[in-house]
């Protein structure tokens, strides 16, 4: 087993200087970028559209990518997102193809699973951008999955829609090719607090709650900042872990301040898990509002009648009324399948991949929102480059079925969406704010655990 | 509002960490093995416990048992296939655990979906000190209780439990006094896991939902500081450190809170590990040797 | 030995990666996990010791870069060698502490002494609200100011790549040193008997800290690499997520504990599977994946390169 010193030394002395020579090319911009789509710097929006509207360059198909995580952690989520954008395609598809410049083309969404592994979300959000030349791509679902994908589609200069990753700081970091469709974190819990003060203006205590994530930690500041602004007194504001066991800890310090309204900026798991605790441990609020985990009809399964008055905020609900008279009324295009056609397929896909029927919920409305934000910008500038839809998509504002698209220059996030609240009555879950998109009425204050317990329903 | 009820929330969870820890520590400390698959079948025993409850209306007091005789099946094949097989390689043992625990999270999936489900059952509560203590939590605690002792007084009266306390002081010399130790490890994986399962459908009981596939993973990590608080391969010692973790965490997020800490919580269980961490080295029997 | 087959991949991967750029995430990924295979190895394969808490020393290296170009972004191209060195220090400087306490202890207990280890310093980090403390550091912005748009997006693709890899490469020479020299032997005294060797006068201590020393620093200039400058991201849920560790010992597994060559086959394998399943079979790559590491290691214990070397004892040479 006797190795030569003189090997080892020279094996040593290649790997230092090619570490050296890696460094010092790692540390040059590339040469010749060998993209398809290189880094250009803006040009001049003006004579870009012109030229577009003289040539044309709508693409046979337009081909969107993602990495969407449809195992793993993020299973749930990233399997109603991956529908909702298929029911769009097949919607599209079904309907003849988008219409390009009076050139109908087929769009094509290849997905592949990350399995909610960044590695994997990486490797293949780069081959889909590479192999597969795809023109643009939807986010894995997940902040940090969406976060760690967004150097790649920044580098290959290949426009990014952001679903199901809500953290205000995808937005910060300065990427130009990455927009947002809905709106972030920090803005969650504002229509739940709007409609409160609104409702009852004698409110003065808040309790606030929060999982240890990125994404619960932005909603429980933007929570809390607002509520502050709104002059409330925030008297618990409390983390928790990111997988907790039991949170009667946490909901002991809340009855001990006896507040208001009960805002917990939660995710699936734990949101079940604290309004079950919260019901135990009688803690009684005159509205009590948690993030994510009410929206889907598994809260209600698990929790029966103590859901009963619970709100959410949501990015979109089958009960939401934004239709093409709305857009008439409101002097904007209307873009892309009705409420009642985005179900219908929906539904359908469920039952193809799923085998089972199911509604579609805000997961799945967001992703679609992703894909029909992108082919609006394809259509708009009649062409299938990035740069060329980012800029269409700047000047752009439209409506579909998930509601109002405006992009801001600054933060590429969408302003023009407002987000709705939702709230459970006898089992169903009703849009209850803004009045314009609602679907049914508040029901203020909300009922104690021993109503429900002694089955009222909440209407 | 003072800190009993901190305390006494503390002992309800802690009871059953204790109970869903007791598997895990039988095993480590009589056949050396850290059952990495643990909450795997932590999983499988809350789902068990959903299934029957929601589709066959079996209350999970009567499904506990079909859990723990699925669980004793799964720890036998478990003996026999991988550990068995596997022998003195330690260290293979642990990653064929730790894949068997990842394919039961992705069965799981296969079968249940990704989705977040529970049940309901209540019937009744109580109120101590201004905690209220949901009945079914209550008899759950009481249960986990008996079926420690229960398990102690096997171990302690039984051929096979003295055969067992006997490979866990001493393998080498079990062995000389006659002892089959096959056996005594076939029957320590079996009972390990059994317990482990009976253990997923009692956590129902204290937590009726969230329960999902990949639910486990915090129950393996905590359980492996509760053994080794413990002393590997002590039931009551087990049982009792699981509640001790179960006060820590209340009762430490209540004290961190109250002196104003940020993340109190967080403190608590950088406290808890930093606790393990003296056990071990100060005292790595365990803190109570019985 | 023949060390020319996993040098040569890692060489080879790396002029793979600068003359394809567009399939650098791709080999990252694969990188990563022969490299963190590589690592794991040093410590594990040679000591015979398990470390649960092994992701810590991850963390510290993604921390090092990550503290560097976050909050000392005005040193530029500089941040990025500095951020390394303090990466590679923190990781050899916890598992100092830890290897001079810890190391005391045998099997089993070193394992769960070493998960209260790396939960312990996630709870601080958190509890504490130190280095951006449970919100993480975002480090795409600071690195744009650091190094100019252009150079970040390629060091955080092809840059993290190459260094990636360059750590496999290290880890392949530092085997190899420590395999050949005086320590290799004593080390393989310890893993037989710990006891024996002590009578011999061998001190257990000095070599395990040492091996467990190098497998660290590795670990940390890994984490640097791949969480800080390759995923331009530092959340202490994901760089201390436990599972690394098990995918470690999976990859080192899968080809072979203790062998030089292992890593990199196994590294294929367990990337490689969940690669193609992801792409033909959406959705089963992580039971396929399991199922397979489950097989090979119950039925084929000593990994493929283990079982290879001696099914043709003429490879042996060829497959340190």
């Amino acid at each position: 087993m006797a190795v030569s010193k003189t090997l080892l030394a020279v094996i040593a002395v290649v790997a230092v200087l090619l570490i050296g020579v890696g460094a010092w090319l790692a540390s040059q911009p590339p040469a010749q970028a060998p993209t398809t789509t290189p880094i250009t710097t803006a040009q001049p929006t003006s004579s870009q559209q012109t030229s577009t509207m003289q040539t044309g360059e709508c693409p046979d198909e337009v081909v969107i990518g993602t990495a969407m995580p449809i195992s793993g952690r993020y299973a749930a989520e990233g399997q109603y997102s991956l529908w909702g954008a298929l029911a769009v395609v097949n919607w599209f598809n079904d309907n003849g193809g988008l219409d390009c410049g009076g050139k109908k083309v087929k769009v094509k969404l290849i997905y592949r699973d990350s399995e909610s592994k960044l590695e994997l979300a990486q490797s293949i959000t780069e081959s889909l951008i590479t192999q597969d030349k795809v023109h643009f791509l939807l986010s894995p679902y997940g902040s940090d999955l969406a976060l760690g994908v967004s150097p790649i589609a920044e580098k290959y200069g290949v426009l990014m829609a952001v679903v199901g990753a809500a953290s205000d700081r995808i937005f910060q970091q300065g990427f130009k090719y990455v927009i947002g469709v809905a709106a972030p974190a920090s803005q969650y819990m504002i229509p739940v607090l709007d409609m409160v003060v609104k409702t009852d203006p004698t409110v003065k205590k808040v309790a606030i709650l929060y999982r240890d994530s990125e994404f619960n930690r932005q909603v429980a500041e933007g929570a809390k900042a607002y509520a502050e602004k709104l002059g409330l007194q925030v008297v618990v504001y409390e983390v928790y872990p990111s997988s907790p066991k039991d949170l009667t800890p946490q909901i002991l310090k809340v009855k001990q301040a006896a507040p208001d309204v009960i805002i917990v900026a939660s995710h699936f798991a734990d949101g079940q898990l604290a309004v079950q605790q919260l019901a135990e441990q009688k803690v009684d609020a005159k509205l009590i509002a948690l993030s994510v985990a009410p929206l889907v009809p598994d809260f209600y399964k698990a929790l029966g009648a103590k859901a009963e008055c619970v709100v959410g905020p949501s990015h979109w609900e089958p009960g939401v009324k934004y239709t093409p008279d709305l857009a008439k009324q409101r002097n904007v295009e209307w873009f892309g399948p009705t409420k009642e056609e985005f179900i219908e397929y929906f539904r359908k896909i469920a039952k193809q991949m799923g085998g089972h029927e199911v509604d579609p919920g805000y997961h799945a409305a967001w992703g679609a929102k992703g894909v029909l934000t992108i082919l609006y910008g394809v259509q708009k500038a009649m062409s299938a480059k990035s740069d060329k839809v980012l800029d269409a998509l700047q000047n752009a504002r439209f409506m579909t079925f998930f509601g109002e698209f405006k992009l801001d220059p600054t933060t590429n996030l969408n302003v023009a969406h407002s987000m709705v609240v939702i709230q459970w009555q006898g089992g169903n879950r009703y849009v209850v704010w803004p009045a314009v998109v609602a679907d049914g009425k508040l029901l203020y204050p909300s009922l104690t655990w021993d109503e429900k317990a002694a089955g009222k329903l909440c209407k | 509002m003072d800190i009993t009820p901190y305390f006494l929330t503390g002992i309800i969870i802690g009871s059953i960490y204790g109970l869903t820890t007791l598997g895990l520590s039988l095993i480590f400390g009589v056949l050396r093995v850290a059952n990495v698959a643990h909450g795997a079948f932590i999983m499988i025993g809350a789902y068990i416990a959903y299934t029957a409850f929601v589709a066959l209306a079996i209350p999970p007091f009567a499904s506990s048992l079909l859990a723990f005789a699925i669980g004793i099946a799964a720890g036998y094949l478990v003996y026999a296939g991988v550990i068995k097989r596997l022998g003195k390689a330690e260290l293979n043992i642990l990653v064929a655990l730790f894949a068997l625990g990842a394919l039961l999270a992705e069965v799981a999936r296969l079968i249940w979906g990704p989705d977040f489900v529970g049940y309901r059952w209540t019937i009744g509560s109580v109120e101590v000190a201004g905690l209220q203590i949901e009945l079914t939590k209550l008899i759950g605690a009481i249960l986990a209780l008996m079926i420690t002792i229960a398990l102690e007084l096997v171990l302690r009266w039984t051929y096979f439990g003295r055969a067992v306390r006997a490979v866990v002081q001493d393998p080498v010399g079990a062995m000389v006094v006659g002892v089959n130790v096959d056996r005594v490890f076939a029957f320590s994986s079996a009972l390990g896991i059994g317990i482990t399962t009976l253990g997923g459908v009692f956590l129902t009981l204290f937590i009726p939902v969230g329960i999902n596939p990949y639910m486990g993973g915090p129950y393996t990590l905590m359980g492996f500081v509760i053994a080794v608080m413990g002393g590997l391969g002590s039931v009551a010692g087990t049982y009792v450190a699981g509640l001790l973790f179960g006060v820590f965490e209340s009762v430490g997020f209540y004290l961190f809170s109250l002196a104003g800490f940020a993340e109190p919580s967080q403190m608590a269980l950088f406290l808890a590990f930093v606790m393990l961490l003296l056990i071990l080295l100060l005292r790595p029997t365990g803190l109570f040797r019985i | 030995m023949r060390p020319y087959i996993p040098l040569g991949t890692y060489l080879l991967l790396m002029a793979l990666a600068f003359v394809f750029p567009q399939y650098s995430k791709l080999i990252a990924s694969i990188a990563f996990f022969m490299a963190l295979g590589q690592a794991v190895n040093i410590f594990v394969g040679l000591t015979g010791y398990v470390d649960f808490g092994y992701v810590a020393f991850l963390a510290m290296g993604a921390y090092g870069l990550g503290v560097t170009v976050y909050y000392m972004t005005w040193l530029g191209i500089l941040a990025l060698p500095l951020g390394l060195l303090l990466g590679v220090s923190l990781a050899a400087s916890l598992a100092s502490l830890v290897g001079a306490i810890a190391l005391r202890l045998r099997g089993a207990y070193f394992a769960i002494a070493t998960i209260g280890v790396n939960e312990g310093v996630k709870h601080l980090i958190v509890g504490a609200n130190i280095w951006g403390g449970g919100a993480g550091l975002i480090l795409s912005s600071s690195m744009f100011q650091a190094f100019g748009r252009d150079t970040a997006l390629f060091l955080a693709n092809v840059g993290s790549t190459v260094l990636i890899l360059a750590t496999g490469l290290i880890a392949v020479v530092a085997m190899y040193l420590i395999q050949a020299s005086k320590a290799g032997f004593a080390l393989a005294a310890i893993r037989q008997d710990e006891d024996a060797a002590k009578v011999m006068g061998i001190n257990p201590t000095k070599y395990k800290l040492m091996a467990f020393m190098t497998s660290a620093s590795l670990s940390g200039l890994l984490g640097a690499a791949y969480f800080s400058l390759g995923n331009m991201q530092v959340f202490p849920e994901n760089v201390f997520f436990v599972e690394y560790i098990l995918d470690g010992l999976a990859v080192m597994f899968l080809g072979g504990a203790g062998t030089v060559t292992g890593p990199i086959i196994g590294g294929l394998i367990y990337f490689g599977v969940r690669y193609l399943v992801g792409i033909y079979l959406p959705g089963l790559q992580a039971l396929v994946t399991a199922l397979i590491v489950f097989l090979v290691v119950v039925f084929m214990p000593k990994g493929v390169v283990g079982t290879l070397r001696e099914l043709i004892p003429s490879l042996r040479s060829w497959l340190p």
